[in-house]
């Protein structure tokens, strides 16, 4: 699912809920603080790998944080828990990128290596 | 499979409450709970993933499992479809964090080194011209910290085995002394000795028998300990 189709969907589970009864929702300060941490774990490595999915992560964060001093709890909680799933994404994607260079970067030493070597005998 | 009650009690009031606030709507078909189902399914049918990010699957699950209890119960769709997100996002975080686990677990290296390039016949001393090679490897250990490596010696079957053991495990001691000169903490270097065990080609040929006198240096995975940081659990 795209983004934009995400926020549209959490947007329109916003309105359905602006109807009534989230009134009793309790504010959701736990999912508030995951999300938060988990943007900013993510912040670090996925600025350029994962930069995609670390947007996504800190729009859908912003808007919990706005619906929060709305005090609109319901959407509030929404947007927190998948700002949240979403840096973690962002997360493992950026490491995975750098596992990946890390990797490649090895395989070229060993490379060099096996060259040197044979260099050496001739 | 019950273990997601007490974690989604919270929602599942205000679930209730939504429902209570007669938000009754009763859609056919939900499409993000389709894809979350199938997402899901592929994380789940792949061993990788139930072997190296068990958490995340199981997260992954239980997400899951309340998008279909809320879509049972004609919850709105907007509500499904938000859990459904989580689990879909969380399927493939573990199928993520699987291939990360993999690659930073799994992959190791051996560089074979011929004998003859690093010592004169039946010496263990190093000669000046494997001088460039040990470089290289110091260097390239240095920028691998994470990385242990096992240096074992072989010979031919040539002459006493006895012998033999003893001079393959000398010339993998002189490599790791001299990994160890150029700043590699000895205690990442494990130096061993085989003689004539483990051959690689005939012994019958002098071909077979050039192969067979060698130093293998074998950079190990990355430690478990160090894998996925701090964002594997919650």
């Amino acid at each position: 699912m795209t983004e934009k189709a995400a926020l549209k969907l959490a947007s329109a589970a916003a309105l359905a809920a602006g109807l009534g009864a989230c009134a009793t929702t309790p504010p959701p300060t736990e999912q508030l603080a995951a999300a938060r941490a988990m943007v900013s774990q993510a912040q670090p490595v996925a600025a350029s790998d994962g930069a995609l999915e670390l947007h996504t992560a800190r729009t859908k964060l912003a808007r919990a944080e706005e619906a929060m001093r709305r005090g609109d709890h319901l959407n509030a909680r929404i947007f927190a828990e998948q700002a949240e799933v979403d840096a973690k994404y962002a997360w493992t994607v950026a490491e995975n990128a750098r596992a990946q260079r890390a990797a490649a970067e090895l395989d070229r030493g060993i490379r060099t290596l096996r060259d040197e070597l044979e260099r050496g005998t001739r | 499979m019950k273990p997601w009650t007490t974690a989604v009690r919270p929602f599942a009031f205000s679930l209730a409450a939504l429902m209570a606030a007669g938000c009754a709507m009763t859609p056919q078909t939900n499409n993000s709970l389709e894809s979350a189902r199938s997402t899901y399914r592929l994380a789940q049918a792949d061993p990788q993933v139930q072997l190296r990010a068990p958490v995340e699957l199981q997260l992954a699950e239980r997400s899951l499992a309340q998008a279909e209890r809320s879509w049972k119960d004609g919850a709105e769709p907007a509500i499904v479809g938000h859990h459904a997100n989580l689990a879909e996002q969380r399927a493939r975080i573990a199928m993520k964090m699987a291939d990360l686990k993999a690659q930073q677990t799994e992959r190791g290296w051996v560089v074979t080194l011929r004998s003859e390039l690093l010592f004169d016949s039946g010496r263990a001393s190093l000669k000046p011209g494997a001088e460039k090679a040990l470089e290289n490897l110091a260097q390239l250990m240095k920028r691998q910290p994470e990385r242990e490596i096992t240096i074992e010696g072989f010979t031919d079957s040539t002459g006493s085995e006895e012998l033999n053991r003893r001079l393959s495990e000398q010339r993998a001691q002189a490599v790791k002394q001299a990994l160890v000169a150029r700043g590699i903490e000895a205690h990442r270097i494990d130096a061993r000795g085989y003689g004539p065990a483990f051959p690689v080609a005939s012994n019958d040929t002098p071909t077979g028998r050039q192969l067979n006198r060698r130093v293998e240096v074998v950079i190990a995975p990355e430690p478990r300990t160090s894998s996925a940081g701090g964002a594997t659990g919650r």
